[in-house]
């Protein structure tokens, strides 16, 4: 379960204060599929980034199975974020000197785990990357890439995937495509998935909606 | 392979322009302090084993130990070699010097005659106690006339004071006349039969106040711990090695207070444990400098290129974090990527540098051989050869890795300082301030919108800019240091060590009746083929003259008799006559072209002091005016029976000042007056007279000689038969001091004409040729090396300020791609660029202008270059901005043409470089 309480997120000082997050509580389920919609600026990728233990809050706590994550030492975070979260950006973000492989087996190979090597070709099969194992980002498309980095979010198993637009930058095809995987991963391994979307679609795919706006929750609405 | 190993890999084989330019300076930092720390080693090796020759292979002696003492010190584990020489005793001779009535006949092992310089002149060293060498000194007071094969019986006794102290080497005579009542004397022990084998020279070993001349013996035991109750009242001469160099001191401190003990610091000054030593001050401190700015350099050069792209790094760091890479994990990459680099440059450096070294000793090989000498010269001299200082190498080593390491690890701390978003994001690296910039109108007005662009970015993008403009700066300082160095290093030494532009120089001192003699000789050397150039000096020095003097030259000279002063007379050649005259604007003055109707000299109102210091090597001369008025008439005294010389000379140390009654001031001198042409008084002390070839008219400037009257030299008869026409005749009792500097066309050929004439006239030569060749080599070698290094020093700012400009352009490309995207034209473009190439280089030089100013300053308060002005190595500044200015001009222009070849599309969709 993730338990997010009174989390706030402010930028800047002064005149330059800008505030992404103001007062965030929400509760989410394990195993359960939220997408969070928004205007620009809201605040969608900050709650995102603060609940996968990539930014720290200004205020406020986030429990995950009942343990305070931003109590942790540093070490212990980026345990966390390695084996529990598995985070898809708008941006890709790979690693342009790995290829498919290393780029998708990076987190299993940094917490010293054997690479199960069925979970992976699952994973290169179910997301279409066959025959492109060897290739670095650089020689794939927007669409492969994505598919990699959605790889990567599922390679350890997580317990969370956090998806920051993840179609953003895909046409209707493969954006429908990588919705279809995420939504299979959610339902077969029971993971919680929560997706920021601009995309009414997308967001109707999911069992509740969070609106956000100004850094506050306007709306919280289970539909499934 | 470990991903993050192998992540490690990928990135250096990625980033492939800053590995190389990274690898390459290892290399060159690496082989840069080898050469230097391996020279230093190599000479200083050659030193001990020079000094070893000479001087003996010891550290400290102590003299006239007892016999636990001497056991004591066999039994000290930090010695690592004793040699004991045993007192056998002293016997009576007939030795004619009262300060050396003795034979000392001392025991040493055959370690000890290895070890110490013994120069045999016949025989060989004793082998066994009944033999004798014998030291050759003794001859010189003794009516024995020992050979080799002779046998002497001595009466041996110990030498004691009245008070029963044992006397050694070091204790010189005591007399009746001296020390009475303690006089010593001498308490036989045994009477011994010897066989001479062996006759030396003098031991330099031997102290000069020694009241024995050392007769040795061979006795192998000597060296070993005594249980022998006979030698319980035996005394020793040790002469220690440790293990350890630094212990040499101290262990001769802990003995001083007792027994007389020095060390061999002749030696010991090699092994870098020596006080005031010039030889110390020239390699290790000169070394320290040239080591420091290496390292300086070299740090400076692998730190930029990794900061240079400090942002990208920082994001990959950032993206690892937000993946799950723990701290540990990353600085385990960045070990990695040190080691691969350093294992990968290191070797090649440090087998660069001992290679490089090793061919520029050979061809610099005899110079620094020529430095040092032994005094034995039958000895066989040792050849200088490479000598590694494995010390310096690990030393090297690890300076690189660590200066690696911590250039790759500032990112990973800055990334790990950040969220992982704000690291992935950069968003805190660019802070912009909320205020508008203020853009200087001529940045409109001459670059106009490409030109406020490119300010912008440089106001705002401040950690970049500062980066570029530390990197360029820091090139610039370094080569103009490297620079200084050399000037002030070959100033120095060109001050030390004075060349001259003739090769032989001709002395001669003759009386007026030898002059036409002379006259033939120097017609001869001025009319040879085989000279190319000559100059003539005839001075004559007997000569006072009567005037006010100042007071601080009568506080200089301390012995003036109220206002008598010599004075000399130079004749020189009519050529440099004429010369002086034009160097002190005085050809309107002394207008007439027949110089020997000169009647009439030239008065060098001034006298010259070295102020020497015992603090310093170099004294700073003075120049100091002697006479107050400039009136137009001197008073010349003809000193004819010395009267004047023998008064001052009597009175030299007493206090003569203007009251003293003197008795000579009553005397009628033999005088005249006679009118001057000018008088003159130099500004500076480089403004004495000199010849065209800058030779000093005052021959020998440094020691105080002054004033003098300058004449040509073709009015050398008339002046003397018909103006000095002093009561005694002065032509005949005055003696002339010639001077003679030869520049040959043809040496060998010049070399038997002065032969020749020397034979025949009484006249001897210098070859300066021959002597200053010692000094040209010198030259030659410190000019290798020091342009060796500045070369290399070169290629290291060379390739950073290449490297700078280059990688941050290389990580603006999607910045420039977008404002091509925008419309921005290609000569837009360039403006842009030329615009960020003015900043760079203006605020890139004056900061290194500045620097390396204060820099000069610091060598020189260091004491380098010319003691007397503190003066800038212009052409290396000149040269410095120049070539900065260029390469970033290059640089720029060499991005600037690869950019333009590329699709902006292309490169606004690569992530990364």
């Amino acid at each position: 379960m993730i338990k997010v309480e009174h989390v706030s997120k402010i930028y800047g000082t002064g005149n330059n204060k800008v505030v992404a997050l103001n007062d965030v509580s929400l509760t989410i389920d394990n195993g359960e599929f939220v997408s969070i919609i928004g205007p620009s600026g809201s605040g969608k990728s900050t709650l995102m980034h603060i609940i996968g233990g990539v930014d720290t809050p200004t205020d406020g706590k986030v429990y995950i199975n009942n343990t305070d994550i931003y109590a942790q030492n540093e070490n212990d975070l980026a345990v966390f974020r390695r084996r529990e979260v598995g985070l898809i950006y708008q941006f890709y973000n790979l690693i342009p000197i790995l290829n498919v492989i290393e780029n998708m087996t990076l987190p299993v190979q940094i917490d010293h785990r054997p690479i199960n090597e069925d979970r992976l070709n699952e994973l290169i099969t179910l997301l279409g990357l066959k025959g492109r194992e060897n290739h670095l980002p650089n020689q794939l498309s927007g669409g492969q890439q994505q598919r990699v980095s959605i790889g990567r979010a599922l390679m350890n198993a997580p317990a969370i995937v956090l998806a920051d637009e993840p179609t953003g930058n895909l046409d209707s095809q493969n954006s429908c495509e990588i919705m279809n995987l995420l939504k299979l991963s959610n339902q077969k391994y029971k993971q919680t998935l929560i997706v920021i979307t601009h995309d009414e679609n997308i967001a109707l795919m999911a069992n509740r909606i969070i609106s956000i706006e100004d850094g506050k929750i306007i709306r919280n609405e289970v539909i499934r | 392979m470990n991903i993050l190993h192998k992540y490690s890999l990928k990135s250096l084989s990625k980033y492939r322009m800053r590995t190389i330019v990274t690898i390459i300076g290892i290399i060159l930092s690496t082989s840069m302090i080898t050469a230097i720390t391996t020279l230093i080693s190599s000479v200083s090796h050659y030193g001990q084993e020079i000094s070893r020759i000479n001087y003996g292979n010891w550290f400290v002696h102590i003299s006239d130990v007892p016999y636990d003492i001497h056991n004591k010190l066999l039994d000290d584990t930090s010695i690592s070699t004793i040699m004991s020489v045993k007192y056998e005793g002293y016997s009576l001779s007939d030795s004619q010097n009262e300060y050396k009535p003795y034979i000392c006949v001392q025991s040493a092992s055959s370690t000890f005659f290895e070890n110490m310089p013994f120069k045999l002149c016949d025989g060989r060293l004793p082998e066994n106690d009944t033999e004798l060498l014998v030291p050759n000194h003794y001859f010189n007071y003794s009516e024995n006339n020992y050979k080799v094969g002779d046998t002497i019986t001595l009466t041996l006794g110990y030498r004691y004071t009245a008070s029963k102290t044992h006397l050694g080497q070091h204790d010189s005579i005591i007399n009746e006349i001296t020390e009475s009542p303690n006089i010593e004397y001498l308490e036989p022990q045994t009477t011994k039969t010897y066989t001479i084998v062996g006759i030396c020279e003098r031991p330099n070993f031997e102290s000069y106040e020694a009241p024995g001349f050392s007769f040795f013996t061979n006795d192998q035991s000597v060296d070993n711990i005594s249980t022998d109750s006979s030698d319980s009242t035996a005394y020793y001469d040790e002469y220690v090695l440790l293990k350890k160099a630094s212990n040499a001191i101290p262990l001769c401190k802990e003995y001083s207070n007792e027994y007389y003990s020095c060390t061999n610091s002749a030696l010991l000054r090699y092994y870098g444990f020596s006080t005031n030593d010039t030889f110390k001050q020239i390699l290790y401190n000169m070394g320290g400098i040239l080591i420091s700015i290496v390292i300086i350099g070299s740090i400076t050069f692998i730190r930029n290129s990794f900061s240079i792209s400090l942002s990208e790094r920082i994001r990959e760091f950032g993206l690892l974090s937000s993946i799950g890479t723990t701290k540990k994990q990353m600085k385990q990459i960045v070990r990695y990527e040190a080691i691969i680099l350093c294992l990968i440059a290191v070797p090649i450096g440090i087998i660069t540098g001992i290679s490089g070294i090793g061919i520029t000793l050979h061809f610099i090989k005899s110079p620094i051989e020529s430095l040092f000498y032994t005094s034995d010269a039958t000895a066989k001299m040792p050849s200088l050869s490479l000598h590694l200082s494995y010390i310096s190498i690990i030393v090297t080593i690890a300076l690189s890795t660590i200066t690696v390491y911590i250039s790759s690890a500032i990112p990973m701390k800055k990334a790990l300082k950040r969220s992982a978003i704000d690291a992935i994001s950069q968003r805190t690296e660019l802070t912009i301030n909320s205020k508008s910039l203020n853009i200087p109108s001529w940045v409109n007005r001459l670059f106009k919108f490409e030109g406020v662009i490119a300010y912008k970015n440089y106001k705002r993008n401040k950690r970049n800019y500062r980066t570029i403009i530390f990197s360029l700066s820091m090139s610039i300082i370094l080569f103009i240091s490297t620079g200084a160095f050399s000037t002030y290093t070959l100033d120095r030494y060109n001050l030390d060590v004075s060349m001259s532009y003739y090769d032989l120089r001709l002395n001669g001192y003759m009386d007026y009746n030898e002059m036409p003699t002379f006259d033939s000789a120097y017609t001869a050397i001025k009319n040879s083929d085989a000279i190319e150039y000559s100059e003539c000096f005839i001075t004559q020095n007997s000569l006072y003259t009567l005037g006010n003097l100042t007071d601080d030259y009568k506080q200089i000279i301390n012995d003036n008799i109220d206002g008598v002063t010599p004075i000399n007379i130079t004749f020189v050649d009519d050529d440099e006559y004429a010369a002086l005259l034009k160097q002190y604007n005085l050809t309107d003055l002394i207008s007439t072209t027949n110089y020997s109707d000169i009647t009439t000299p030239i008065l060098f109102n001034y006298f010259t002091k070295c102020e020497a210091s015992y603090d310093s090597d170099y004294a700073s001369p003075v120049i100091c005016q002697v006479f107050t008025d400039t009136t137009d008439t001197l008073t010349l005294i003809n000193d004819y029976d010395s009267t004047i010389a023998d008064y001052i000379y009597d009175n030299r140390n007493s206090d003569i000042t203007d009251n003293q009654d003197s008795h000579i001031l009553s005397n009628n001198f033999d005088s005249l007056q006679i009118k001057l042409a000018a008088s003159i008084i130099p500004d500076n002390y480089d403004d004495q007279p000199k010849t065209s070839h800058s030779t000093d008219v005052n021959t020998y400037p440094n020691l105080g000689i002054g004033p003098f009257l300058v004449y040509p030299l073709s009015a050398y008869y008339n002046i003397l038969n018909n103006c000095y026409t002093f009561t005694n005749e002065y032509a005949k009792l005055t003696f002339n001091n010639i001077l003679c500097t030869i520049k040959t066309k043809d040496y060998q050929k010049a070399i038997t004409l002065i032969d020749n004439l020397t034979d025949n006239t009484g006249m001897s030569y210098q070859d300066l040729f021959q002597s200053e060749k010692e000094n040209r080599s010198m030259l030659l070698m410190i000019n290798i090396l020091i342009y060796g290094f500045t070369t290399l020093i070169s290629l290291i700012c060379i390739t950073n300020i290449f490297n700078t400009i280059s990688t941050s352009m290389e990580l603006r490309k999607r910045e420039f791609a977008m404002l091509r995207s925008c419309g921005l034209s290609q000569k837009q473009f360039h403006k842009m660029l030329d615009f960020e190439c003015l900043i760079y280089s203006i605020k890139g030089s004056l900061y290194g202008l500045i620097f390396s100013t204060l820099i000069c300053l610091f060598m020189y308060t260091r004491g380098m270059g010319n003691l007397n002005t503190f003066y800038l190595p212009t052409k290396y500044f000149i040269i410095a901005i120049l070539f900065a200015l260029i390469l970033i001009y290059i640089s720029i222009m060499y991005e600037r043409k690869k950019l333009e070849h590329e699709s902006i599309i292309d490169t606004l969709s690569k992530e990364l470089i």
